[in-house]
């Protein structure tokens, strides 16, 4: 499971990266997890995805099917340029890959985001960017 | 909890769901709401890709990396 995964990295970092993280150790042994945006980030991402009425503004498409889209070079070639993006966050700079290398302990201080949301952060640079997925690369239905 | 959830809620247990056991509640919410709104069902099938991806992709990107490891 790619959350349990990302644990485990963070695991493995928390030896190195010092009081900091010893620092996050014991508040995510305080909090169990650590999914929550903060107030500002979810506000952010909110917006930029759902209406005032909780309706989403652009529906998500349609990825294929996952054995299919999983088998397709492409599907990670465009993901990897979603990786390395690099998402603002707080004024912050990092990229898809850095959080992966770092494990999600350095992020979750530095900006109090979480493992789970790196999923948001690439749907909102989707949003952002207009479309890396768009374009029939993986998309069944292009949507524009 | 009310069943009658939004989108932007759905979206959010849906995220919670990769990290946290849900309720039977929340369970039975998002299936009510799976029903009638084929957005969510497409965003859930996107966050059910990308759980899946995400260790792949991990896998290309150091196969192809030019140091290679």
């Amino acid at each position: 499971v790619w959350v349990g995964e990302l644990a485990v990295r963070r695991d493995d970092k928390l030896a190195s990266v010092g009081e900091g993280a010893r620092a996050l150790q014991r508040r995510l042994a305080s909090q169990s997890e650590c999914t929550i945006l903060s107030d500002g980030d979810a506000t952010d991402i909110d917006e930029l995805l759902f209406k005032a009425d909780g309706h989403w503004r652009e529906a998500p498409q349609d990825w294929g099917s996952p054995e299919q889209t999983l088998n397709q070079r492409q599907f990670f070639e465009v993901l990897g340029q979603c990786m390395e993006r690099p998402p603002m966050t707080r004024g912050r700079v990092f990229t898809m890959g850095e959080w992966l290398e770092l494990g999600a302990d350095e992020i979750c201080k530095e900006v109090a985001i979480a493992s789970t949301n790196l999923w948001v952060l690439l749907h909102r640079e989707r949003l952002r960017a207009a479309g890396l997925f768009a374009n029939g690369l993986v998309a069944r239905r292009p949507m524009r | 909890m009310d069943l009658k959830l939004s989108c932007r809620e759905v979206t959010r247990i849906v995220l919670e769901a990769q990290d946290r056991k849900l309720s039977v509640t929340e369970r039975m919410a998002l299936q009510m709401h799976w029903s009638i709104c084929a957005a969510c069902r497409q965003f859930r099938d996107q966050a059910d890709l990308m759980r899946q991806a995400i260790p792949r992709w991990r896998n290309y990107s150091d196969n192809n990396k030019p140091d290679g490891h």
